[in-house]
């Protein structure tokens, strides 16, 4: 194997084609980091005592960094490499003569400034945040003695100042004066629900560390309580931010540019987001919302979160795996950090059991803005659930007065199933039965977004003039139940299922099954008929099989899931003790068992349970350890530009596209892409053909013609930009081999191994089945995949499970691999009797005799 | 052996390997009862049989059967003190039922026997479980022992160890039948099976049937006075 030079020579034109991506990347990031020149670019980095700022005049300063900020900016431009260049003293010298007296003070020096800092920052720098977030400007602090926030106690203030506060002239925060869009606003704001309870908030957010506080949708209080926290909190005094978390991508992004808005800020800078590959904030920020999953990956490296003053974790009730490790760590956090404030806000009536698990925090409870709303349920069980709401839908447009309809339904296909069949259904209606316009609007996760915005459109008006009212139905997974609010709901179809993960450790399967759903779930679907009205809400089952059928309340995420990637963070949160960690609903033993053995196999862990530099390495990437082993280990095998592909291409949603209507073209054109050896050399086909000068021509059109989607794929693109940023951060090598080379795509197939090797099946006998290494399942392939040809080991990447077992995505691999890459796993003494062993058993035999038969040549 | 020497001060005793080894020790023939105290050595000693340890298994809290020729056997009681065992030790009420022992003892037999095979005894005794079904060579199991996590204990993980014990069930669900429906597969057939005889099966039923007609036929035509004539009544 010592062809590694001469490979990596040959294979200068593939590399060079990557850079060329690569080099875009770059550039953006670059960028990114141009954040922080302007970082540099403040007048004093130094905290100054509070009588100075007094002294000085607030306006001033504020030119000063208008100034800077502006010649920062160019000289972003004219340099590439800004970072070292920008010597904020050049900057200052000709633009600012002013304060110069006081530059020649070392501590106005941004590069000494550690030198300076007080113990409080200490903490905050160590982690390395010290010259970019959390940073006070010293303008943000001129800006707010001037302000009206000047005055404000901090954690004693109330209702009546802040009122006072926001009515301006100008903004507390940043000292602009206040448009006339932000008093309109305003307005609106203070007749949410919530803010009735300003006052009782803020006494109970001041006395304790802990507080539980329930809104339903509609109280406002996701946009609203993080802006009572801050005109209490001060962030900015402190030198902190206030978090608040969100379980979804979309929400924090949204809810940011909402807050951003009501506080009259642009997005970034006094109010931001953070999320997974987005970050959104600068160091004026004082306000992030975030997904509950950064604030973990921050947690990793501020194992006491010291950049924050308040945690808010909003849509508790969701209990997201991310949101439940998180309150496990906040409350080892709080104990270490009685400074440190906490919030938790849930929408639903579970609050109790937060309560009690937060050490009997006190409790704020909001009414929404909630109507009545009439339950019916069936007298007798449903034969078919979809045929029994499809008829519900059209009889409830028949029958019922003017309002729209919200059906709940499992899965993607089924929805759009439904969707073409309620739109027949309407027009005939209409047609014959001069039933009002009827509008169908699909909503699920993977709807691309401009479609899920659709659901917003307003109702359709009747068809002529003083005709029946049109309406509009939105079939929809449960995402509408709690995350997703549409006004206008009146009517609510809901069958009682819904599709849910759940995790097998036994023989390590997680799936999505369509399950019942929970009553807490029956009960949420139920409110959001009662949004703009009262509403009606018909259940397809009997009220005995809601008693007797539907648990309490849903299954939290922690206990359907695969644990590996969580027992990595929490390793890497220094959390050793899985035991006794105190997470709300902690998991049943053998998950955790077999995340720690799953772990231990993939070298994350080592034989005691301790963390190797793998692990550590591996827990930086956001990606199921299986694949970041694979992203790891990949240069060994000479093609980490290709597994870097293959990985993104692996946490996106589905890439090729099968559309009812055109089954056998999408077909005919996956086989164009096809690899004899399987459905991830597939994939990676797609990928290069897509970044090839033909696709990228007109990538929205060639995609439409090759059956693949351009979201999918460029999601992937994004994904694997942001990946190989953390390679390079962490100097992992980015090699190609030619693509000559004939062991080009088994590089890439060895390489699979070395994360997936505990994914692997092998065929049974003569018949199309295959069987698990270890687990025993019997599986068939998936319908869907490219190989032709009947191979004896496989590796997979899922394993579906419905009436048959079926994996997916698959790709021939050698036993010989298995052993050579995977040794302990596939460590002959360690299986039993069986079809597997004696084929391993066999391959072992053929590698000795090979090997003899070589050594005689000799 | 010479008392004068045992009782001599032990300045004065010889020290050993002087002629100590002259000295002989005496030995009596056992008596027909064994000594209290020879029995209390014998009871102590554990032994391994595995009738023993199954009764350790099932008998955790030091309730024991006691058999009914104590003396013979050797039991190990763990958690118990063999004296409490002896009858004349014995407080008038049971650890475990608090119940009077000697209220539904027999006197004629030993008291304990009796007692302890009482309902009111045995529903008082805690219930062991079988130990866990896991794989003690796991490595995940070794990890989570070392933290403190018993699996035969019965008990969660968490701070509390109220965790769940189990993974949660999956159930494959792949057809669009209502809540609370039943599925066609868990209906039971409504029409009568068809059954497969062979010859002598069908010979058996024909006999049985023709037996029965004519006991019908005999209970409905009889004519008493037909069998007085006959001379049967």
């Amino acid at each position: 194997m010592d062809r590694r030079p001469d490979l990596q020579g040959q294979g200068r034109f593939k590399r060079r084609k990557m850079e060329d991506t690569d080099s875009r990347n770059s550039a953006e990031s670059d960028d990114d980091g141009g954040v922080k020149v302007g970082n540099f670019a403040q007048p004093t980095e130094v905290k100054p005592k509070k009588e100075d700022l007094d002294a000085r005049p607030s306006r001033h300063t504020e030119g000063i960094d208008q100034l800077v900020e502006k010649t920062s900016k160019r000289k972003r431009k004219k340099e590439e490499d800004a970072e070292e260049a920008s010597d904020p003293y050049i900057a200052r010298q000709h633009e600012e003569p002013v304060p110069k007296k006081k530059e020649l003070d070392p501590r106005a020096n941004p590069y000494l400034a550690h030198r300076y800092e007080e113990p409080a920052e200490d903490e905050g720098s160590y982690n390395g945040y010290s010259n970019g977030y959390g940073r006070p400007t010293n303008r943000m602090n001129g800006v707010s003695n001037a302000s009206s926030l000047a005055r404000f106690p901090r954690h004693k203030s109330t209702a009546a100042m802040a009122k006072n506060a926001e009515d301006g002239p100008n903004n507390p925060f940043s000292g602009q004066p206040l448009s006339s869009q932000y008093f309109s606003i305003l307005k609106t704001r203070r007749n949410l629900p919530v803010h009735q309870q300003r006052d009782e908030f803020l006494q109970m957010y001041q006395k304790s560390q802990f507080l539980v506080f329930v809104g339903e949708t509609g109280s406002g209080k996701t946009t609203q309580i993080p802006q009572f926290v801050l005109f209490d909190d001060q962030p900015h005094i402190q030198r902190k931010l206030v978090a608040c978390t969100q379980p979804r991508r979309v929400a924090a992004m949204s809810v940011a540019q909402r807050v951003a808005n009501e506080m009259d800020v642009t997005l970034g800078d006094e109010v931001g987001y953070n999320i997974r590959f987005e970050d959104v904030t600068s160091q004026k920020t004082i306000l992030k919302y975030m997904t509950d999953g950064m604030l973990l990956r921050e947690a990793m490296n501020d194992n006491n979160l010291n950049r924050y003053s308040t945690i808010i974790l909003d849509e508790a009730h969701e209990r997201t795996l991310a949101t439940d490790t998180l309150m496990g760590l906040l409350k080892e956090v709080a104990q270490r950090r009685p400074d440190l404030k906490i919030v938790i806000m849930s929408a639903t009536l579970d609050a109790q059991k937060f309560q009690s698990y937060f050490n009997d925090a006190p409790l704020l409870a909001v009414p929404g803005r909630t109507h009545p709303v009439e339950i019916f349920y069936t007298p007798e069980p449903e034969r078919d659930y979809v045929e029994a709401s499809l008829r519900t839908v059209l009889q409830i447009h028949a029958s019922e007065p003017e309002g729209d309809i919200l059906l709940f339904l499992t899965g993607e296909e089924e929805i759009e199933d439904a969707c073409r069949k309620i739109r027949l259904e309407a027009d005939e209606m209409i047609r014959e039965a001069d039933a009002g316009p009827l509008t169908v609007y699909p909503l699920y996760g993977t709807l691309p977004p401009n479609q899920q915005q659709k659901i917003f459109d307003p109702a359709p008006p009747p068809s002529k003039k003083g005709g029946r009212p049109g309406r509009k139905c939105i079939v929809s997974t449960n995402i509408a139940e709690t995350s997703l609010t549409i006004d206008g709901i009146v009517y609510v179809v809901d069958p009682g299922f819904s599709k849910q993960k759940i995790y097998n450790p036994r023989i390590r399967v997680e799936s999505l099954l369509i399950s019942p759903i929970s009553r807490a779930s029956a009960q949420q679907r139920a409110g959001r008929a009662g949004r703009t009205r009262p509403g009606k809400c018909f259940r397809l089952y009997t009220e005995g099989a809601f008693k007797k059928e539907l648990i309490e309340t849903t299954h939290p995420e922690v206990l359907r899931s695969n644990l590996s990637s969580t027992v990595l963070d929490l390793k890497k949160l220094g959390i050793d003790d899985l035991v006794h960690f105190d997470l709300m609903d902690p998991p049943a033993p053998e998950t955790l068992m077999r995340a720690l053995e799953e772990l231990n196999y993939l070298a994350c862990l080592d034989d005691e349970g301790n963390l190797t530099a793998l692990g550590k390495l591996a827990s930086e990437f956001p990606l199921d350890p299986t694949l970041a082993v694979m992203l790891i280990s990949s240069p060994e095998f000479y093609c980490s530009n290709e597994v870097l592909s293959l990985t993104a291409l692996l946490s996106v949603p589905q890439v090729f596209v099968r559309p009812a209507s055109a089954r056998k073209r999408a077909d005919e054109m996956k086989s164009l892409f096809a690899h004899p050896d399987g459905d991830h050399l597939t994939m990676l086909n797609v990928y290069h053909a897509f970044k090839g000068p033909e696709a990228q021509a007109n990538p929205k059109q060639w995609c439409h013609d090759h059956f693949v989607s351009l979201r999918a794929l460029q999601s992937a693109d994004n994904v694997r930009q942001q990946l190989k940023r953390i390679m390079e951060t962490h100097e992992i090598e980015l090699v190609s081999a030619p693509f000559e080379d004939k062991n080009y795509y088994t590089n890439i197939r060895r390489a699979l191994v070395a994360g997936f090797f505990m994914q692997v099946a092998m065929k049974e006998g003569n018949s199309k089945t295959y069987v698990t290494v270890k687990d025993n399942q019997n599986v068939i392939l998936h319908p869907s995949t490219v190989l032709q040809t009947e191979s004896d080991w496989l590796l997979y990447n899922e394993f579906v499970l419905t009436t048959k077992n079926y994996i997916r995505t698959v790709t021939t691999v050698k036993p010989e691999w298995l052993m050579d890459i995977a040794p302990t796993y596939y460590d002959i003494t360690e299986f039993g009797k069986g079809p597997v062993k004696s084929a391993l058993q066999r391959t072992i035999d053929k590698v000795r005799r090979k090997e003899a038969t070589k050594g005689r040549k000799r | 052996m010479s008392d004068k020497e045992d009782c001599s001060p032990w300045e004065q005793q010889r020290t050993f390997g002087a002629g100590v080894k002259r000295r002989r020790i005496d030995f009596v023939a056992a008596a027909a009862a064994p000594t209290q105290a020879i029995q209390l050595a014998r009871r102590t000693t554990p032994s391994i049989s595995p009738g023993d340890r199954y009764l350790n298994i099932v008998f955790k809290n030091g309730a024991s059967t006691e058999d009914h020729d104590s003396t013979s056997t050797e039991v190990f009681k763990p958690g118990r003190s063999a004296t409490q065992l002896q009858p004349d030790l014995k407080g008038p009420f049971c650890e475990i039922c608090n119940l009077p022992i000697d209220a539904i003892g027999d006197p004629t037999s030993t008291v304990s026997t009796n007692h302890e095979s009482t309902i009111a005894h045995m529903v008082c005794l805690t219930h062991s479980h079988p130990p866990s079904h896991l794989d003690r060579s796991r490595q995940g199991l070794k990890y989570l022992s070392s933290y403190g996590w018993d699996p035969d204990s019965r008990q969660g993980l968490g701070a509390t160890g109220k965790g769940v014990r189990a993974p949660i069930k999956a159930k494959v669900k792949n057809d669009t039948v209502g809540l609370g429906a039943k599925t066609k597969g868990n209906k039971k057939p409504q029409g009568a099976k068809v059954e497969r005889m062979d010859a002598k099966q069908v010979r058996k039923m024909d006999m049985e049937d023709r037996r029965k007609r004519e006991r019908l036929r005999e209970m409905f035509y009889r004519n008493d006075d037909v069998e007085k004539y006959l001379g049967g009544g």
